[in-house]
């Protein structure tokens, strides 16, 4: 039976039954006529009903009145019970459900009375009438939404607080120059926006001056926060104010400037149906000296050879989030500082005792109260390492048992931001929690907790029996359908998780093309890169399992066609929606990327403008098939640029090729450079930058070859000796460089190149290059181990240095 | 309280057809419904049931008919063939939905639904088992309704027409009620209460057309 056949069934009985009750109602009176001229019957003589049949009938009534009313007020305004029994619900509200109350009761006494002294028939076509109306008018959202505002919650004022993070108290705070106080801040929004001044262009500019930016490890802090206080979306017309507030934050505390870590706008504060939702405004700021004070805690910890004591990590945890997250920043260049947010939550959260299933179980609760407490949970936080690391001591069924249940309480997931670091996710819990729907349960930080214990036990049960299903595919993923199946939140959830169950879901629907599609599955229709696709479809093409890789092997043809639809328009394509293409690298002898190369790399640029945005798309496309790629793919694509500079991001794909492969490709690359020169000698700047980008790119490599290259670049004898003397050195400064090409310039033994190697120990002095140092200390060069003996006593008197905590 | 078995099967004889029917139609639909059958949005079940529930009482109801008269004047007590009446029509609801809660609780849909490879099964399976207990409470709260109309029809008493108009209107709002509203999104709370309403009239018109009936007329 083909989907939809039932429905139609149903529609068409449906409309029989509506037609067939008008001669129902015929038949049923032509009933009683016909009976009534019979005659004989005892009712001729009979009183016009009982009294108890009066009665009976008259219950009957108030009993379907009852209902009639429920059904008109609350049924479909399912707001209406929990706003006036919210803690902040206005006096008004609950006005309004006593008047309810009171006209349901009038309703009803009036059909009551019509029943026992008039007729039952009057009464219920009175009902009917009422029943009708009501339906239609308070089931009308659009005159409930603008009632709720201008009667229910009008004069309730909606708050707004203003905090910094990390427990900051006491800064002063401007927004648009105008002062606010001191934090916390606790303030009426509608008052605020009264008095709050415009924010201008003068204004604006006055502070964007070089006095008011940080600048730290590349990264520029501002002393001023932009953003706006947006309106939510789907909040209607009837809301009250403009949907957006530019405003313009400064900060100070104890009469220093305060620094911006975070930008992003934040939700305004409104009035709904379902009551006040107040505005929150949590911001990230920080003094310079603060960034200091981590930046040497994280220096000594590295001198340590990664190794962090209990003081050090109480130190840490004064400066809360800001020293995980600048930690986080410095383990995505520097991966061996693991070890140390490893170790500070193994101290932080006592994680020797936990050697058995009970003890983790217990450690996962003792996170989860202190998520709850704190109202938020991130992943890359010492919270966060303790979850991963109790993992293999949790017992699953357990888990999975709390999870379930707690999902079956029909919670909504949508509260999360997830990020992605490269090939990483992070989530963390988001601050603003909207009341969407009255029967389902909003999530609390503890949930996150627990997402993200199933999330990497999934992942770890995967690594050790990859061919079965584990509970966590089975139970979560059957949970998580159970409440949504079409919603993308916990779709992309169950994506994450995987399994059978999912896989099945998703390769049984219907993922037709939308051609063949019938009117009926318009719905399944979804929008990437800007082109209509059958939704199964594309997300059956991007399972990332066996089911998938068959999915994809037996629809290559369909699959080849959609990732053409996609790519229609480059330029409105981003490169994770064609991340199916890849997903059987190693799986599959077919592997779809490598065949659809040449379509894709064959398909015309509409403009000069979109050549570097294709550049960028083919540049992170060929990266992302290796090993299957050639270096004359990247000279095809490098030579389509034509007369541009190349990006910094796209020589930054290029770095996620292998050593040896990139080495190659940008060695083609400047070859090409030099051809392209050739060709057009006229007009060269721009080829001899990207030509010079890319040597420095192939220089910075850890390959002998890249060492060596940089030594006979800096000893070369030429003209500009001294420019790329101070370039490498800011190089060695940013990190650029590998202990390979230290090495190698340290083995020159000239004093100045010394030098340099002893800066890019300075910048960052790993266990590897402190031995570097310690080589040059003993080198017979007076010239060049003295410097390098005071390099070690400033390193050492580092690491001596007593522990700073925030003041 | 005794069953006179021997007067239910007389009576089960009448609606036998219908129940077999009935149980057919059911059970072809429970097997072979790819959507998932919900409380929400009931409109093919509730037609269903309104037409059994219907069928059934009218059969029970004829109070007029050759058969009728013949078992009134066998000597039976009113309240006895009331009662007997009653079960006979529980039963024809009991016929439908014991099946029903087999194929749902046993999984027997499920399996055959999976084998067809609806992507709904088994993984949602669990979301239909509120429907049987949809579909009783919907049985308990039409068949008391039918029972008093027929019964007042018959009854000696001006207007009987009344029970007609409280039916229509009863199945009027219940229907509308039952299909139109996205009872996901109520407290539960909130559906209970509103079931309660409908429940109260339908309590008071079964205890009504019990008293009705030791005063009905059966004649032809």
């Amino acid at each position: 039976m083909k989907p939809g056949t039932l429905d139609d069934l149903a529609t068409l009985m449906t409309f029989i039954f509506i037609v067939m009750l008008p001669f129902l109602i015929v038949f049923l009176l032509w009933k009683v006529f016909k009976r009534g001229r019979k005659g004989g019957s005892l009712s001729q003589e009979a009183p016009s009903g009982n009294r108890h049949t009066r009665v009976a009938e008259t219950c009957a009534m108030l009993g379907l009145c009852f209902s009639c009313c429920i059904a008109t007020f609350f049924l479909s305004n399912p707001f209406a019970l929990p706003v006036a029994f919210q803690p902040n619900a206005p006096e008004s509200a609950m006005v309004e459900l006593s008047l309810t109350l009171l006209l349901m009761f009038l309703i009803t006494a009036v059909i009551a009375l019509l029943c026992w002294f008039h007729r039952t028939i009057s009464a219920s076509i009175l009902l009917l009438i009422c029943f009708a109306v009501g339906a239609v008018v308070v089931n009308n959202g659009e005159i409930l939404n603008a009632s709720a505002h201008q009667t229910e919650f009008a004069n309730i004022p909606v708050p707004i607080t203003i905090e910094l993070e990390d427990n900051i108290v006491g800064a002063d705070i401007w927004f648009n120059d105008f002062y606010l106080g001191k934090t916390p801040i606790q303030m009426d929004l509608d008052d605020l926006l009264e008095k709050l001044p415009r924010l201008t262009k003068e204004l604006r500019t006055a502070h964007d001056d070089s006095e008011s930016k940080l600048s730290h490890h590349r990264q520029i802090f501002l002393n001023y926060l932009p953003f706006s206080l947006v309106t939510p979306r789907g909040i209607g017309a009837g809301d009250f104010r403009e949907n957006q507030v530019d405003v313009l934050v400064r900060a100070e505390l104890n009469g220093q400037k305060l620094y911006s870590l975070n930008q992003h706008d934040i939700e305004m504060g409104y009035r709904s149906r379902q009551g006040i939702h107040p505005c929150q405004v949590s911001m990230a700021w920080t003094l310079p000296a603060w960034l200091e004070e981590i930046d040497l805690l994280l220096d000594q910890a590295r001198l340590n050879n990664y190794k962090v004591t209990r003081e050090w990590v109480t130190s840490m945890e004064t400066y809360e989030s800001q020293g995980w997250k600048n930690l986080n920043d410095r383990m995505r260049k520097e991966p061996r500082y693991r070890e140390v947010m490893q170790e500070w939550a193994r101290l932080r959260w006592n994680l020797d005792t936990v050697q058995n299933s009970q003890a983790a179980w217990n450690k996962l609760n003792e996170i989860c109260n202190d998520a709850d407490r704190r109202d938020y949970y991130h992943t890359g936080s010492p919270a966060g390492y303790a979850v991963e690391s109790i993992l293999p001591n949790l017992d699953v069924s357990q888990l999975v048992e709390r999870a379930t249940s707690r999902i079956n309480e029909n919670l909504d997931i949508s509260g999360y931001r997830l990020i992605r670091h490269d090939q990483q996710y992070e989530f963390e819990t988001r601050q603003v929690k909207t009341l969407t729907n009255p029967v389902r349960t909003p999530m609390v930080a503890s949930d996150f907790v627990l997402a993200h214990a199933i999330w990497k036990l999934d992942e770890l049960l995967d690594t050790t029996n990859p061919d079965e299903d584990n509970p966590i595919e089975t139970e979560i993923v059957s949970a998580l359908l159970r409440i949504d199946q079409k919603g993308s939140p916990y779709l992309n959830l169950c994506s994450i998780l995987g399994g059978t169950i999912y896989d099945k879901f998703l390769l049984r629907h219907d993922w037709s093309p939308v051609s063949e599609l019938d009117s009926r599955f318009q719905p399944n229709l979804t929008y990437v890169g800007g082109v209509q696709i059958n939704e199964w479809f594309y997300k059956a093409a991007s399972l990332n399992s066996e089911w998938g890789t068959t999915f994809r092997n037996q629809n290559r043809t369909e699959v080849l066609q959609m990732a053409k639809q996609i790519t229609t328009n480059p330029f409105t394509t981003k490169f994770e929606q064609l991340e199916f293409l890849f997903l059987d690298k190693n799986k599959s002898n077919y592997f779809l990327a490598e065949k659809f190369r040449p379509t894709f790399f064959n398909q015309t640029i509409p403009s000069e403008n979109n050549r570097m945005e294709m550049l960028s798309l083919r540049l992170k496309y060929l990266v992302e098939m290796q090993p299957h790629v050639k270096t004359d793919h990247f000279v095809k694509a490098y030579r389509e640029i034509g007369n541009n500079r190349l990006y910094r991001a796209q020589l930054d794909e290029l770095a996620r090729l292998e050593p040896q492969l990139q080495f190659e490709v940008l060695t083609a690359l400047i070859n090409t450079s030099a051809e392209l020169y050739a060709q057009k000698p006229g007009d060269n700047s721009l080829y001899l930058s990207n030509r010079d980008d890319l040597a420095e790119q192939r220089r910075c490599l850890p390959l002998p070859e890249s060492a060596e290259l940089l030594r006979e670049w800096i000893m070369e004898e030429v003209e500009e000796h001294n420019q790329r003397v101070k370039r490498t050195q800011y190089l060695l400064t940013q990190n650029k460089f590998p202990d390979l090409q230290l090495e190698t310039i340290a083995q020159t033994g000239e004093t100045k190149l010394v030098e340099l190697v002893l800066t890019g120990i300075e910048s960052q002095p790993t266990p590897s290059r402190l031995g570097i140092l310690s080589k040059l200390t003993e080198h017979p060069n007076e010239e060049v181990s003295a410097p390098a003996k005071e390099l070690r006593q400033q390193l050492e008197q580092i690491k001596e240095q007593p522990l700073p905590q925030r003041s | 309280m005794k069953i006179n078995w021997t007067l239910l099967r007389w009576q089960l004889r009448q609606v036998y057809p219908i129940n077999l029917i009935a149980l057919i139609l059911s059970v072809l639909y429970v097997l072979f419904t790819e959507e998932l059958l919900l409380f929400t949005g009931i409109s093919l079940p509730l037609l269903f049931i309104l037409l059994h529930v219907g069928l059934v009482s009218f059969m029970l109801g004829r109070f007029h008919s050759a058969a009728s008269q013949y078992l009134y004047g066998q000597g039976f007590s009113r309240k006895e063939l009331w009662r007997t009446n009653l079960l006979a029509n529980l039963s024809s609801m009991l016929i439908v939905w014991i099946p029903l809660c087999i194929l749902i609780y046993f999984g027997l849909r499920s399996q055959l639904q999976d084998y067809d490879k609806n992507y709904r099964f088994p993984v949602l399976a669990p979301l239909e088992y509120s429907f049987p207990i949809a579909v009783l409470v919907t049985y308990l709260l039409i068949l008391p309704l039918f029972q008093y109309c027929f019964v007042r029809l018959a009854s000696p008493l001006r207007r009987s027409f009344n029970s007609v108009v409280l039916l229509i209107c009863f199945l009027l709002i219940f229907g509308t009620i039952a299909t139109s509203f996205n009872l996901a999104y109520v407290p539960t709370s909130v559906v209970i209460l509103a079931v309660c309403g409908f429940a109260f009239a339908s309590l008071v018109l079964l205890i009504k057309s019990s008293k009705l009936h030791q005063s009905m007329e059966v004649r032809n």
